[in-house]
């Protein structure tokens, strides 16, 4: 089978992309503010 | 390399001293240990995990915290340790003391590279190791212990999400406390309406004084001049009537008093055919085409109380029926045109929607409402409304001019009858008149005179308050009428009576005052918000000034998924925990459990059943089977203890995305035979080989001392 985190774990239960990529970046060591910036760039690209 | 050393003082009745003497002081880092009761295997495990501060976690089992525990806690013994733990080449070493029999302080160190000891609080620690410590009694039931890993994990992830749900609200009300670009707006929007409406309002007031101005002065000066009229023409009759009876008394002819009433009733409708032509005489003026001049003259020159032979002159008949025959056809000319018609349409929607104004109706289509619709009807009719202001004066006239006619035709009807009593002898039985009394008809016009003079002074110094020349006012007052007549602004007023004359004029003045106030207001207005868009824009702005509409998104959206970590997730985990969970209640629990049946299986993994070795694909701790990759159901109640150790133990080794170096201690797995053990000693080495296993041991129960390295040089 393949691998299954806690990551994976809580992705598959994630309700839309959004939600997975918040989660995503919450098993990463980036502090709050790497995170938002890291959020902007992401939803500035769905624009 | 695991260094250690304790001295136990226990008082069970008498005081012995326990001190590590049969498995040896230092072990390697991966090992496998034997032993007989009371052979400090135990023990051993029980100070490592009291050094690593392991009474304070949370996943470590209860039963072992309170063994833990009674090593410092009891009151028959007491214990001092100290251990290291190194990794080859002594990069990295772990150090736990407690130096003092009777202090229950432990000091807990770390030193990497050499750099020096450096303490650590439990939640320090946490974050660097994870300590997993266990005895995998009655393994399938314990099962469900490896949930408490996804609900630690749950609450840990929900905390983060709920920090940074806290971080980005701040952001979000720094934005507010910086150059809020909203605000900013939205001050820039109401200073320009409050201009505007300013702007508006400061032209309107000097429309608004100068029509007042001229207002006052058309009113004072008709009113001055029809009072005079008035006057003047009251005193004579006063003077007529007086004379009249002198000379009737003279002459001793007997009148008698239907005579009189007769007199009085022609009298009184002469009076009241004069007053309608001081009346009418100003609009008709103002309205009477060039071409009239002559009638005009004639008509200001007409004497009602001129009566020769009980008939009265003519030209007052005939005049007023020739203007109205004028200015019937002038009403007939406006009637015809295209602009008044239309003019009279819109200005009977205005009228009909003035009931409705103060609704909130919208219009469809225009979206406005029905007071700004008024609004802009009058300013779409403000032209054509002239011709309707002028038809409405033009029909006042004909009106008056009908009543006159009508009067004219009563005094001629009561004169027929009055000669034929003067033609007649008084019969005895008539009432005779006597002069000596003053007639109430003289007395009443008296009274008029009085008043009617009052009223003339009243406006003659009201004149003068608009600096108008009263010297020369009787004479020029055809020229002012005339003058006024070409103020289209004053054509709504002319035919106003006295008192509708006033109310406008007070209505202007409160008017005026009114947008005066509201201009203060404005000002008031204008000035804090002025400094408000001044200082805000003095402000730096914030750095995600252009990313507010992001933030509110992302701040509901941290919210959401944080409280279903924190509340909804570790509900349904609470259940699974503790077997309350029969059936799945809806779809989101079923897909919740799925997911949870999924990540057992992956700690799970590779486990022996019988004589083969599965994979797991779903651990259903609800139905209490696994399914394996290859689709096989297993039933955990059929699984030989050993073998649900074995997979129980693997459960707590799979550990992914989590950098923590690992310290696992196992005891008391005796139920394990050799190809049991042998996937979980296997795991224990991959995890040390990866760097990622600081110290394992597994501690059996056996008759004899054995301790086996499991990994490297040490491996026998």
């Amino acid at each position: 089978m393949t691998e299954y985190s806690i990551a994976s774990f809580l992705d598959a239960l994630a309700e839309d992309e959004l939600e997975k990529k918040i989660t995503k970046l919450l098993f990463t060591n980036m502090d709050n503010e790497k995170m938002l910036n890291k959020l902007l760039q992401i939803v500035e690209g769905d624009k | 390399m695991l260094k250690y050393d304790y001295l136990i003082e226990r008082n069970d009745g008498q005081l012995r001293k326990f001190v590590p003497s049969k498995i040896g002081k230092e072990l390697p880092n991966l090992v496998y240990i034997e032993g007989p009761n009371s052979s400090g295997k135990s023990t051993l495990l029980n100070i490592i995990a009291l050094g690593l501060l392991g009474n304070k976690s949370k996943k470590i089992n209860q039963t072992l915290i309170n063994k833990i525990n009674s090593l410092i806690n009891s009151n028959h013994q007491k214990i001092k340790f100290n251990f290291e733990i190194s990794t080859p080449g002594e990069s990295l070493i772990l150090r736990s003391v407690k130096n003092d029999l009777n202090l229950n302080e432990i000091r807990l160190e770390e030193n990497i590279d050499g750099k020096g000891f450096k303490p650590m609080s439990f939640e320090r620690f946490e974050s660097k190791y994870n300590l997993i410590y266990d005895i995998p009694n009655n393994p399938t039931e314990r099962l469900r212990d490896l949930l408490d890993e996804i609900r630690e994990e749950q609450i840990r992830y929900g905390n983060k999400m709920s920090s940074f749900h806290i971080y980005l609200r701040d952001m979000l009300s720094e934005i507010t406390q910086y150059r809020d670009p909203e605000r900013l707006k939205k001050l820039k929007d109401t200073i320009e309406d409050i201009d505007e409406k300013k702007g508006k309002l400061e032209l309107k007031i000097p429309e608004l004084i100068n029509l007042l101005d001229s207002l006052e002065k058309f009113s004072y000066v008709k009113f001055y001049a029809y009072y005079l009229n008035e006057t003047e023409r009251i005193y004579s009759r006063i003077e007529e009537i007086e004379k009249e009876g002198q000379d009737l008394q003279k002459s001793k002819i007997k009148v008698s008093k239907r005579h009189i009433r007769l007199r009085n009733i022609i009298s009184n409708l002469q009076d009241d055919v004069r007053e309608l032509i001081n009346n009418v005489t100003p609009p008709i003026e103002i309205y009477i085409p060039n071409i009239e001049k002559i009638h005009l003259d004639i008509w200001k020159e007409l004497n009602i109380y001129r009566i020769i032979n009980f008939e009265m002159d003519n030209t007052v008949e005939t005049e007023t029926i020739h203007f109205l025959t004028v200015f019937n056809s002038m009403k007939l000319e406006i009637e015809s045109n295209d602009f008044y018609q239309n003019a009279f349409v819109i200005d009977n929607i205005i009228q009909f929607l003035d009931e409705y104004k103060n609704t909130s109706i919208l219009i469809p289509k225009l979206k406005i409402n029905i007071k700004e619709f008024i609004a802009l009807l009058e300013e779409e009719n403000k032209e054509n409304k002239r011709l309707i202001e002028r038809y409405k004066n033009i029909d006042l006239i004909t009106q008056n001019l009908e009543r006159m006619k009508r009067m004219i035709g009563n005094i001629k009807t009561n004169l027929v009858e009055l000669r034929n009593i003067s033609s007649k002898d008084i019969s005895l039985t008539e009432e005779i008149y006597d002069f000596d009394e003053e007639t109430s008809l003289l007395k009443d016009l008296k009274d008029k005179y009085h008043r009617n003079r009052e009223k003339w002074d009243i406006y003659l110094k009201k004149c003068v308050t608009k600096d108008i020349d009263i010297v020369s006012l009787e004479s020029k007052l055809p020229e002012l009428i005339k003058e006024f007549s070409k103020n289209k602004d004053l054509e709504v007023f002319f035919s106003m009576a006295e008192n509708q004359l006033e109310s406008n004029i007070l209505s202007i003045q409160e008017d005026i005052a009114e947008n005066k106030r509201q201009v203060i207001g404005y000002d008031v207005l204008l000035d804090q918000y002025v400094g408000e868009k001044e200082k805000l824009e003095k402000q730096e702005p914030h750095k995600y000034e252009n990313n507010k509409y992001e933030l509110e998104k992302l701040v509901q959206k941290t919210e959401i998924i944080s409280q279903k970590l924190l509340s909804e997730y570790r509900n349904l985990i609470n259940k699974l925990i503790s077997d309350q969970v029969k059936k799945f209640v809806n779809k989101g629990e079923e897909k919740y459990y799925n997911e949870v049946f999924k990540y057992l299986a992956f700690k799970i993994g590779a486990f022996r059943h019988i004589e083969d070795t599965y994979k797991a694909k779903s651990v259903d701790l609800v139905q209490g089977i696994i399914i394996t990759e290859n689709n096989h159901t297993i039933h955990l109640s059929d699984m030989g203890t050993g073998q649900s150790q074995s997979a129980y133990l693997l459960g707590l080794l799979n550990v992914k995305n989590d950098d923590r170096k690992i310290i696992a201690l196992f005891d008391e797995i005796a139920m394990m035979d050799d190809s049991s053990l042998e996937p979980v000693s296997e795991k224990l080495r991959d995890l040390y080989r990866t760097k990622r296993l600081l110290l394992g041991i597994l501690v059996q129960k056996a008759n004899d001392i054995k301790v086996v390295p499991l990994y490297g040089d040490h491996n026998e």
